[in-house]
């Protein structure tokens, strides 16, 4: 057997980043079709401050960022919906507000220790099992749903007012996939990193889109390049001894430049 | 009794204090071909949005197949193709096949799949529009008339009895202009779907429809076409009479 695969720290870590690897282009999808891509990230600062108050509070990190991202999420639907913010903005409140809230309970916590700093950038060593747990209990759960709204989800996100027309109440189908890439978010945390979410989200789902023939191959091969993100960065952490979210974020960045290359080429 | 598909009483609707339509009252019979003309800004797009339950009137009400709009539940049988102008679906990585089959999906209902039966009615929706052919290519890549022709399947994919149609020729070429009126015609005609054509060519006016709406605000005149001369449609829904309101979006 491979050394890497010797340590459970190691499959736990594949185990989680292969869960992962699925869900957040599942996820992602409908985030870029929609240009929600900011959303992502803003979800991911706040589930910071939620990190931060489990720490400060000695409670289990994860706990705390999924319940503040969970309330957060409803709260960014809600006013973007309202539309007493203009546009984006009041996603941009939020992101503000996530990042604040994290720097001011850190402070009062004592300043940054190696614990955030794997929240932040991803690390290998950092998924227990009570972490793999609930990425596989929440993980199905959010498979689970998606599954069950695709149809919905899909034609709320090519056309709201039809959807809308034809009796769909969108604005509830909007809350669920904010609700659900929060808890995505905050599952996606120990390994990916908040910073760099928003990219395991976003970039295999525009690398799939270079080869699209249809929305739902689109998914298909944006699972595969993320998987292959996802494991050939965890690998490479490991013997490298970096940081994951990076590794998994240059190798899908890689794969779109190869897939920009070939396909550059298939247009001329 | 006749059956009327939409109903509309004293409807009016305003939008941060501009009166955008006011005291609207007019009938459309199930199965009749209907124009609505007017300048832009006249309200034909707020009149489209509230018989679909996008915006709430202001005041006054409406009725659809009889029925009150808010309590109106069976919102796929009214059809409905938007403008042609959205950039949107340039990027958007789905096929014709994808976007016709969404139109089901109320009709479908939350979760259950499709059926076999779901799967013939959205083929036959695509052959009746003309776009069996196009199902897998991508919306982004077809020519205007064709993407059009693929909203009109994804309207009929739903099995409508009417279809509302917001100015759907813009940015197609002439001679699939003329070969989407007479589709229009045959649907009209041949399956006895009642259509609510915006648009703002006065000739296709003339020609095509049964009956005219003509909407500045409020109704300036409402009946067959013949009864209107193409110059004094013009006067009446671009001339003299255009007040300056503000459109609600």
């Amino acid at each position: 057997m491979p050394e890497i695969l010797q340590f459970d720290f190691m499959l736990r870590a594949f185990a989680a980043g292969a869960i992962l690897a699925v869900i957040a282009p599942v996820i992602g999808i409908f985030m870029v079709v929609r240009r929600y891509s900011l959303m992502a990230d803003t979800l991911a600062h706040i589930s910071l401050t939620g990190v931060a108050a489990g720490m400060l509070a000695k409670t289990y990190p994860l706990g705390g960022a999924l319940v503040v991202s969970v309330i957060a999420a409803i709260g960014i639907e809600k006013l973007r919906t309202s539309r007493a913010v203009f546009g984006e903005s009041a996603v941009a409140l939020f992101f503000w507000g996530g990042m604040a809230g994290a720097v001011v309970l850190l402070s009062v916590a004592g300043g940054f220790n190696v614990g955030l700093f794997a929240y932040l950038f991803g690390s290998i060593s950092t998924v227990t099992p009570r972490d793999l747990y609930l990425i596989a209990a929440l993980g199905m759960l959010i498979l689970t749903i998606i599954f069950l709204l695709y149809k919905e989800l899909f034609f709320v996100s090519f056309d709201e007012d039809l959807a809308r027309a034809n009796g769909l109440r969108a604005e509830n189908f909007n809350l669920v996939m904010v609700v659900l890439s929060a808890v995505a978010i905050v599952l996606a945390m120990p390994i990916v990193g908040a910073l760099l979410i928003g990219a395991l989200m976003v970039v295999p789902v525009v690398t799939a889109m270079q080869f699209a023939v249809s929305f739902k191959q689109t998914l298909f091969i944006s699972i595969v390049i993320s998987l292959i993100s996802v494991l050939c960065g965890l690998v490479l952490s490991y013997y490298l001894d970096i940081a994951s979210g990076g590794t998994i974020v240059i190798t899908a960045l890689g794969i779109f430049a190869l897939a920009w290359l070939i396909t550059g080429r298939k247009r001329q | 009794m006749k059956t009327y598909c939409i109903e509309v009483e004293n409807l009016s609707f305003s939008f941060d204090k501009n009166i955008v339509i006011e005291d609207l009252s007019f009938k459309i019979a199930q199965g009749q071909y209907t124009g609505l003309i007017g300048p832009n800004g006249g309200g034909k797009t707020t009149l489209i949005k509230i018989i679909l339950g996008l915006l709430m009137p202001t005041s006054g009400s409406i009725r659809l197949f009889g029925e009150p709009a808010p309590e109106f539940r069976r919102r796929s049988l009214m059809g409905y193709v938007p403008q042609n102008a959205s950039q949107a679906e340039f990027y958007f990585p789905a096929t014709a096949n994808e976007i016709v089959r969404s139109g089901r999906t109320a009709r479908v209902g939350l979760l259950r799949r499709f059926t076999k039966a779901d799967n013939l009615a959205i083929e036959k929706a695509m052959e009746t529009a003309g776009v069996l052919d196009l199902k897998d290519r991508l919306i982004g890549k077809l020519s205007g008339g064709q993407r059009q022709r693929v909203f009109i399947a994804r309207a009929l994919a739903g099995d409508p009895q009417a279809l509302i149609l917001d100015e759907p020729a813009v940015g197609v070429d002439a001679a699939s202009k003329e070969h989407f009126y007479e589709f229009l015609q045959v649907l009209n005609k041949h399956s006895g779907i009642t259509i609510l054509f915006v648009t703002h060519d006065l000739g296709v006016i003339a020609r095509e429809v049964e009956s005219v709406l003509c909407l500045n605000r409020t109704l300036l005149c409402h009946g067959k076409p013949d009864a209107f001369s193409g110059e004094r449609m013009i006067e009446m829904g671009y001339g003299g009479m255009v007040a300056p309101v503000v459109h609600g979006h």
